[in-house]
């Protein structure tokens, strides 16, 4: 069963205690498990004129606790003042099972808002469990963020190349105002469900080396945290310099750009292609397989949609929510848009006007 | 720490610091050569290996620990007093400085939002301290395959009597100290002849939350600076008593009710703790308690704060604060007995000092929602007594106080 565990400033938390503490935890939770979540709660300090919406930490990181491997998402944001008067934040954290994992990956699950809380109200307490619902990124193609962004939506397969050989993560620094979220998951969608889940990563700036760290922390140019390392360091990732200096080359960012689908081969070759612009430094530890089968959106899409229907009576409730229905109303349409029905449609009409035009012709000769 | 951009990673510190390694080579200066045979000129600890001045190595340090329940002021105290201690030498005589400026850096940022703006009448507030994931607070390292979160202390090196005139009856210079005592019988002359004249000053603050009972985590020793401190100002809150407010008359505007005898109990469990103390043994650490937000409550007690506890020239008058420590002593004991009965078992080294480190200027800022945070105007700030409990707790001070029946 999925867990979450809320924390924030209260007066006095589930533990006892005041100040930063547990507000609220799935019920039966182990203790170590809450231990381990409340210590990845802290929220980085951000630049003096930054919004709320850019304060706020997503991650997905995956930590040891008590042997157990956690695959845990993290949606930390500020929230207002808490009861002495100061500025306060919520970090609300969801330890996802493997159920959830076949049936959405991590981005799509925290850019769903309805999913994460922002403000606590009332005292601490244990809360129920709850199931996730299914949510997968969009299949975007072109990457529309990353075209916007950095002028070439390729460079998203670049980066994806890089952060995957690379043994400590990396910081990839983005322009003011970017979103980073957004970018995140449109990467991620290039790659297959099943290594989703091994894609650690955090839209604020996460310190490499610890068992909290992730794969690729997005961060903000104007991050106090980015002034503070060496620019020239290898983990530090900017488009259009460095390692990421030539022009992403290869099917993958060819699909990132047109949205033409990668085989595993051509991942492969994409890597070999750019492998002259790695940096050795960061790519020593960690060998990147690359995926030996990468199903087409369209079938990636129907597998999930399958297994939705497939789930009974809790696909049914979340049918029922019109969110859901929005979004099975947008899947279907990009389902269609993506199968080439319309392709077929004009087609079909260029030929029967062809033919009827030749039959007017042959009628009126006749 | 290396120097060479190549040797980037290190199995404690994490794989984007520069390579910690014990020297072999030398240059002609003395400097240690890095395995690529840059000179390197920064140092870290060979334990944790964080990063350190090199005059801790050549001069004598003194830990202070900063300890509080949560919302009880320490922040704002820390900026106010080390901001009091650079810009007031010739009057506290003595002066603080960064010895490494980029390791204080967020005590730079807790001052730049206070005092970096003193025309300005937009309201400020510091930001809650964070219990972790703040890389201006905290650190993690890998030692013996575990992850731990360390508190990153704030260094200064100390000048005492940079600004007082040689000649004068409380005058100091690089080898001695004479300190005023409560009448002119008192009057202390100690030969401090194996001090020089400046020393490191390490400050530790941590969240409130770490000094609650069982937040002494393995993974996460924030607070293991306990064990080293040689004073310890614990920063009690009035305005966090309710017999306390009530005391002091102060308006009930729903304000928060904390044990803080519990955190000043658990404090000293841990210094006993962590020192290998029997719990019999009488612990001789310095304990200033800083009454602190006097700003709410000096009215109702009855005290003065207009006049901060310095000589006409220069250094703590002696004879103040003692006046103000018995002049807080029987309010705390009728409002606040079972606190001073902890403060009592702690240490049989006390001393009350008040303090406001934002003064008399507390505004609210409107518009924040249906809460409204507690924020003061730049323009308005004006600390009272800030400085003065540390420099009761910096070395020589501490020393020279002992035999000044000061401590009680």
């Amino acid at each position: 069963m999925n867990s979450e565990l809320i924390h924030t400033s209260l007066a006095r938390g589930l533990d006892g205690g005041s100040g930063y503490t547990v507000a609220g935890r799935t019920g039966g939770m182990p203790r170590a498990m809450s231990d381990t979540l409340s210590r990845l709660s802290g929220l980085p300090n951000a630049w003096s004129d930054a919004t709320i919406e850019e304060k706020i930490l997503c991650a997905f990181r995956q930590v040891e606790c008590a042997g157990q491997r956690l695959a845990v998402l993290s949606h930390i944001a500020p929230s207002g003042m808490d009861y002495t008067g100061r500025t306060n934040r919520l970090s609300h954290h969801r330890v996802v099972d493997a159920r959830a994992m076949h049936d959405s990956d991590p981005a799509a699950l925290l850019e769903d808002d309805s999913l994460w809380l922002r403000e606590w109200i009332g005292a601490a307490r244990e809360l129920g469990g709850v199931e996730l619902p299914a949510r997968l990124a969009r299949e975007d193609a072109p990457l529309h963020t990353w075209e916007r962004v950095f002028g070439d939506a390729g460079w998203a397969a670049s980066v994806l190349e890089l952060v995957m050989k690379s043994g400590i993560g990396v910081w990839l620094v983005v322009p003011a105002r970017s979103k980073k979220l957004r970018l995140c998951a449109e990467m991620m969608a290039l790659l297959p469900l099943e290594q989703r889940w091994q894609f650690t990563f955090a839209t604020r700036p996460i310190a490499l080396g610890s068992d909290a760290s992730v794969k690729i922390c997005f961060v903000d140019e104007r991050e106090p945290e980015l002034a503070a390392q060496n620019e020239k360091s290898a983990w530090i990732l900017r488009v259009g310099s460095g390692t990421l200096a030539g022009k992403p080359t290869g099917p993958l960012a060819q699909r990132a750009r047109l949205g033409h689908v990668a085989t595993a081969s051509s991942v492969a070759q994409h890597a070999v292609e750019n492998s002259s612009r790695v940096n050795t430094k960061v790519g020593d530890d960690l060998v990147w397989n690359a995926p030996q089968k990468l199903a087409a959106p369209s079938e990636r899409l129907s597998r999930v949609t399958g297994a939705i229907n497939a789930t009974g009576d809790a696909a049914e409730e979340r049918r029922a929510s019109s969110s859901d229905a929005v979004i099975e109303v947008r899947r279907v349409a990009e389902k269609s848009a993506s199968s080439g029905v319309w392709k077929w449609f004009i087609a079909t009409f260029i030929v029967v006007g062809v033919l009827v035009w030749l039959a007017m012709r042959s009628g009126a000769s006749a | 720490m290396a120097e060479d951009s190549r040797l980037v990673g290190d199995p404690v510190a994490g794989p984007a610091q520069q390579l910690r390694f014990l020297p072999t080579r030398f240059d002609m200066g003395g400097a240690a050569l890095d395995p690529e045979g840059a000179r390197c000129t920064r140092v870290a600890c060979p334990r944790c290996r964080i990063e350190f001045p090199r005059a801790m190595i050549e001069l004598p340090s003194t830990f202070i620990s900063v300890v509080g329940a949560p919302g009880c002021g320490k922040s704002h105290l820390l900026a106010a007093m080390t901001w009091g201690l650079r810009r007031e030498r010739a009057r506290a005589g003595a002066c603080m400085v960064d010895t490494e400026p980029k390791l204080n850096a967020r005590l730079h940022r807790d001052e730049n939002i206070l005092f970096g703006a003193p025309d300005s009448n937009e309201p400020v507030r510091l930001a809650k301290t964070e219990i972790a994931g703040d890389a201006l607070l905290y650190r993690t390292v890998r030692i013996k395959g575990k992850d731990e979160t360390l508190p990153l202390p704030l260094i200064f090196t100390l000048h005492v009597g940079a600004g007082a005139n040689v000649g004068h009856s409380r005058s100091t210079d690089a080898m001695g100290v004479k300190v005023r005592g409560e009448n002119l019988d008192d009057t202390l002359e100690t030969d401090q002849s194996t001090i020089p004249g400046a020393s490191l000053v390490v400050l530790y603050d941590n969240a409130g939350e770490h000094f609650l009972p069982g937040a002494d985590e393995s993974a996460q020793p924030v607070t293991r600076h306990l064990s080293q401190s040689r004073a310890i100002l614990f920063v009690f809150d009035p305005t966090q008593d309710p017999r306390f407010r009530a005391a002091t008359r102060m308006p009930e505007s729903g304000g928060v009710n904390i044990r803080q005898d519990l955190v000043l109990t658990e404090t000293f469990a841990r210094v006993r703790h962590h020192r290998s103390r029997h719990a019999a043994d009488n612990l001789d650490v310095p304990l200033i308690v800083v009454l602190s937000k006097a700003d709410a409550w000096s009215a109702g007690a009855k005290i003065d704060l207009s006049v901060e506890p310095y000589l006409p020239n220069g250094g703590l008058d002696l004879a103040a604060l003692k006046k103000m420590d018995r002049a807080l002593r029987p309010l705390l004991e009728s409002a606040c007995p079972e606190f001073m009965t902890a403060v009592r078992a702690a240490s049989s080294r006390v001393l009350i000092v008040p303090c406001s480190a934002l003064g008399p200027c507390a505004t609210s800022i409107a518009g924040a929602g249906a809460l409204q945070a507690a924020g003061v105007r730049p323009s308005e700030i004006c600390p009272q007594w800030a400085s003065v409990a540390l420099l009761t707790a910096l070395p020589l001070e501490v020393d020279a106080l002992a035999n000044a029946s000061l401590w009680t």
